[in-house]
């Protein structure tokens, strides 16, 4: 074979080479049109879902603001002082939302004050102090599913243990109480959550310096947890005022046309006085519905903004 | 001749007798006999997994927040054993100080970063002696020049190097007498690896300083003693060879000794 045919050859084989390693390489990247269009279907579904969701969200917000102020369609505005100052009445024209908004602020404010700090301990002894035993492994089933009870169970519970035994009737003391049994597992579950997620070299740092237990936790877990901690507890919160089942098992009233004057005190919120007014058969009162719905959505709006001002804030300075 | 003296005289700083240390029913290291000497700084080598690392824990009572971890044995520290009854681990890490694998500073201030430790055991200073004990610290880690200016700066603004000296500086703060190090310069660039050492020259005039290091190099050139550990067939670590770093690094005794800083494994 001359020099000239062997080059020949070589090339040729050369040539195979290459054509079987770009068969290999087509073969591997086969019905690429369909897979990209497989990505783009479930793309369009995700957006989809996205619209419809917020669609439906926005629909029913602007037609809540619609019927309580008429600022679209016209017609009366429901929003005015007079709601925010008087109290129900059978006449839609003199009913307002009076004791139910200063209802759901006492309710809440003392549920937080309540359950904030149960929660918490309790997470920060299930985190950074408990053994890991049968009975804390118990204890954490338990409270996972705590969080997932009906809440007219709470209610329930309410009735029986805070109005009953404890003898304080149908109070604002009592609501609280069972709102607060209602929010602290989420609690507990949330701020154990953010207190997992600090990392453990933090935690040695504080040891290895010779902290306690304790001081290694208020000063090195805490501040890390704490805007985590914060989010979770107000979401819970949030949840807490939208209930009616739990308070109108324990028998928070429908109508109450004065000011709670203590914590023993009957009280309404407003959910309960947006069901009550809902029931009704006068259209107007299902205009004041809304006009509550809206101050509802209003006082969640402003403690939501509060967590994320919290969590900004804790956030900046460590 | 009073106490005092006796301790005046003992060489060592830290002294582990049969010590061995269990994670659960697995027995992890075994029979450790270890002194280490005042002002020197040691060095432990060997294979991941050989144990060094939990010999190190076990110096200043880390190993106390992993649930499963017991240690039998002693660990002299002054004479007195630190795993005795009625000793609290509080106490023996503040004067046994560490420093992390992985720069671990809080996201507190530089300045924060290095009164925590003073803060956290009841040293009523005054603003001026805290100001002092920070600068000092700082200094002592070589990182005053380079942070005098943004004291309030976040300790996780710094550079890798920098921070693990920051790490230093929080450790010198509480003024201990061991300073142990795990790995410190593993995650660091060459040259942070430098002044780490460097510094680690400095302190020995102060401190007894343990170190853990995977790096032989790093033992042959930055340390005293050198103590090489191996896994034996039931996988507990122990100690093969102790000794003064030359004579590890250049005239061992153990053949498995000799295998290993040749590069033969590991």
């Amino acid at each position: 074979m001359s020099t000239q045919e062997r080059l020949r050859d070589d090339a040729k084989e050369a040539a195979e080479l290459i054509t079987s390693i770009a068969d290999t390489v087509d073969r591997g990247s086969g019905n690429l049109k369909w897979r990209h269009f497989k990505g783009t279907i479930l793309s369009v579904l995700g957006w989809a879902s996205i619209i419809f969701g917020l669609g439906v969200l926005a629909i029913l917000i602007i037609d809540v603001i619609n019927r309580a102020t008429g600022i679209f369609t016209g017609g009366q505005n429901w929003l005015t002082w007079d709601f925010f100052n008087n109290f129900d009445s059978r006449f839609a024209q003199r009913a307002g939302a009076q004791a139910a908004i200063v209802g759901t602020l006492y309710t809440i404010s003392l549920t937080i004050l309540f359950a904030f700090p149960l929660g918490v301990a309790a997470a920060i002894h299930l985190e950074e102090y408990a053994n890991d035993n049968w009975f804390t492994r118990l204890v954490e089933i338990n409270i996972s599913n705590l969080a997932a009870v009906p809440s007219i169970i709470y209610g329930l519970l309410g009735l029986q243990v805070f109005a009953r035994w404890l003898m304080l009737g149908r109070s604002i003391i009592t609501g609280a109480l069972t709102l607060a049994l209602l929010v602290v597992p989420i609690i507990i579950v949330a701020s154990r959550e953010s207190i997992r997620a600090v990392p453990l070299s933090l935690r040695q740092a504080s040891y290895a310096l010779g902290a306690t237990r304790w001081q290694t936790t208020w000063y090195v877990v805490l501040p890390q947890a704490i805007g985590g901690i914060l989010t979770g507890s107000i979401l819970a919160v949030s949840r807490a005022i939208g209930e009616t089942a739990p308070l109108i098992t324990i028998g928070a009233l429908t109508f109450v046309p004065f000011l709670p004057r203590n914590l023993f005190d009957i009280f309404t919120v407003l959910p309960i006085q947006i069901f009550n007014w809902t029931s009704r058969t006068q259209d107007d009162f299902r205009a004041l519905a809304a006009a509550g719905i809206v101050v509802m959505l209003a006082i969640l709006l402003t403690i939501n903004a509060l967590a994320i001002y919290l969590r900004i804030r804790y956030q900046k300075r460590y | 001749m009073t106490v005092h003296d006796l301790e005046q005289n003992n060489p060592n700083a830290l002294e582990a007798r049969n010590m061995s240390v269990y994670y659960g029913p697995f027995r992890a290291v075994k029979n450790v006999n270890l002194a280490i000497e005042k002002n020197r700084i040691t060095a432990l080598i060997g294979p991941s997994g050989c144990g060094k690392s939990t010999v190190l824990r076990s110096f200043n009572r880390m190993n106390d927040l992993v649930p499963s971890a017991r240690v039998e044995g002693e660990v002299l520290f002054h004479g007195e054993n630190i795993y005795a009854p009625g000793v609290d681990p509080v106490n023996v890490r503040r004067r046994i100080g560490m420093v992390f694998q992985k720069p671990n500073p809080f996201p507190k201030s530089i300045y924060e970063n290095v009164a925590y430790g003073p803060r956290v055991n009841g040293w009523r200073l005054s603003k001026r002696e805290m100001d002092e004990l920070v600068e000092r610290s700082l200094r002592g880690a070589a990182l005053w020049d380079e942070v005098k200016d943004k004291l309030n700066q976040n300790g996780l603004s710094l550079s890798g190097g920098q921070q693990q000296r920051l790490c230093i500086a929080r450790a010198l703060a509480i003024e201990p007498e061991v300073i142990l190090m795990d790995e410190p310069c593993s995650a660091l660039d060459p040259i942070s690896t430098l002044k780490i050492e460097e510094l680690m020259f400095e302190l020995r005039r102060n401190y007894t300083i343990v170190i853990v290091t995977h790096n032989m190099q790093q033992a042959s050139r930055a340390s005293d003693y050198t103590a090489f550990f191996l896994m034996d067939d039931d996988r507990a670590g122990q100690l093969i060879e102790y000794g003064p770093t030359a004579q590890i690094f250049q005239n061992p005794k153990d053949e498995r000794t000799e295998q290993y800083i040749s590069g033969r494994f590991g």
